[in-house]
């Protein structure tokens, strides 16, 4: 799974979420260092619903414009819980072997 | 509408006509909340990030990979089948072009043609000489990257490619300007289709397909087998009595171009033939790649074409060029329009992008 792909399931974890709210949430939980193009945005969301982690949530017309928000279904919620144990076992394990690096004094 | 609307509205023209149907008016909200309060007094403009991004959005539309559209997915495999055959090729002429290299070393078999004497050595272009020498493997490396699954790896191995094949032409330039043109010309349209269709067709949603390892070592196989008969044909042509009226037919068929328009006519025939013959088996895909393929193939043969030349051997030789060319265009157009006819069809305005 990609970073942007990652981050926009993890956007959508607590709430239903359109276009721009995900961008901003994405912005958000990278700390800014992931600013989602629009077209890459779609690439992902059309990627995700394709492989049905993503669905259509509701239509709204905000200020004569047309918004559609996204939920993580359930096999997102699956696909993301995965990636995000497998994410953080690498990281355990980074960690592990820093901490043994200094307690060597090697550092 | 606001300008920047208007703009923005007007780069997503760039997407395929059935996505902008279900997708515009989504993009277009969230474009402009993130564009904030910008007036028209302002000038605004998409940044060109954002251009670029639906560019590659659009590409990734067309070119679709799997979960994709049936269209926009045939239309995928077949710039990927064109980057693969591309390759294939490359990756055997350059394998020929490295068996010559060895033996101008003495290293591995006779040399049919006379050769250029090897630089003195231990100088730098002795060592120029040698590195160029094994610059000739960068297609192989690309295409093994390829068939094994790698095509990010592929990419900038193709490139690389491109530039150690063009490397010697700032040379050939100071020397003879009409033959770098020339030369410059045939690598630029024969090296051009294939590369693009590496970098178009193998985005990241494309499937990625690892072969077996025996696959990636086919173009070598082919070039020591090409190498081989091209040998034999060279030692024959020299043998007494020389028929240069015999080989006047012949050798067009045995440069770059003459090579490529032989193994385009034999798969364009075997593609032609399976589609008439065997229903069950028709696909848009290889008879798309090789019309595609085609076009290169025939301005490169087109750039090789000497017209006006008035020897009998010359005009026997040029005939056989055009006749080259009408041939793949021929086999070119025909592949064109089955390719199309056996297309699935474009998804409806309304449908939207399959993924939705």
């Amino acid at each position: 799974m990609t970073e942007p792909a990652f981050l926009v399931l993890t956007a959508l974890a607590d709430q239903p979420r359109h276009g721009y709210g995900i961008v901003q949430e994405v912005e958000r939980l990278s700390g800014g260092r992931t600013l989602l193009k629009i077209g890459s945005l779609y690439g992902v969301l059309d990627r995700l619903t394709g492989d049905e982690l993503v669905a259509l949530d509701r239509e709204e017309v905000w200020q004569g414009r047309l918004r559609r928000y996204y939920r993580l279904t359930e096999s997102g919620a699956r696909a993301l819980e995965k990636e995000a144990a497998r994410l953080a076992e690498n990281a355990e394990h980074a960690r592990g072997r820093l901490r043994a690096r200094y307690a060597e004094g090697t550092a | 509408m606001s300008l920047l609307e208007k703009r923005y509205r007007h780069v997503l023209r760039l997407l395929p006509a059935s996505y902008r149907a279900e997708r515009q008016e989504e993009m277009v909200n969230t474009f402009l909340e993130g564009a904030g309060d910008l007036t028209d007094a302002d000038n605004p403009r998409p940044r060109w990030s954002e251009i670029l991004s639906v560019a590659a959005l659009s590409v990734r539309a067309r070119l679709g990979g799997a979960g994709t559209g049936p269209r926009s997915f045939a239309w995928g495999q077949a710039v990927r089948l064109v980057a693969l055959l591309g390759l294939a090729f490359h990756a055997m002429m350059s394998w020929m072009v490295f068996w010559r290299f060895l033996a101008r070393y003495g290293l591995f078999g006779p040399s049919a043609a006379p050769q250029p004497a090897l630089p003195a050595p231990e100088s730098a272009d002795r060592l120029w000489d040698i590195a160029q020498g094994f610059t000739a493997l960068l297609w192989v490396a690309a295409f093994a990257a390829l068939t094994r699954g790698c095509p990010r790896a592929a990419k900038p191995l193709a490139l690389l490619a491109v530039a150690a094949a063009s490397s010697d032409l700032l040379k050939l330039w100071s020397l003879d300007t009409r033959t770098a043109v020339t030369v410059m010309t045939l690598n630029g349209v024969l090296y051009a289709v294939p590369v693009l269709a590496l970098f178009a067709g193998f985005h990241r949603d494309a499937p990625a397909i690892r072969r077996p390892p025996r696959v990636a070592v086919l173009p070598v196989a082919a070039g020591v087998l090409l190498s081989g008969l091209l040998t034999l044909a060279g030692t024959w042509s020299q043998q007494p009595p020389i028929s240069l009226a015999t080989w006047s037919w012949i050798w067009p068929w045995l440069d770059l171009p003459g090579l490529a328009s032989l193994a385009l006519l034999l798969a364009g025939a075997a593609s032609i033939g399976v589609h008439l013959l065997v229903p069950a088996r028709r696909s848009p895909v290889p008879a798309v790649a090789l019309a595609i393929l085609a076009v290169p193939v025939m301005l490169g043969r087109l750039v090789r074409l000497e017209l006006g030349v008035a020897d009998p051997v010359s005009r026997v030789m040029t005939a056989v060029g055009i006749a080259q060319i009408a041939a793949l265009l021929l086999c070119a157009l025909t592949l064109a329009v089955l390719g199309i006819r056996t297309m699935p069809p474009a998804p409806s305005p309304g449908a939207g992008p399959s993924s939705c």
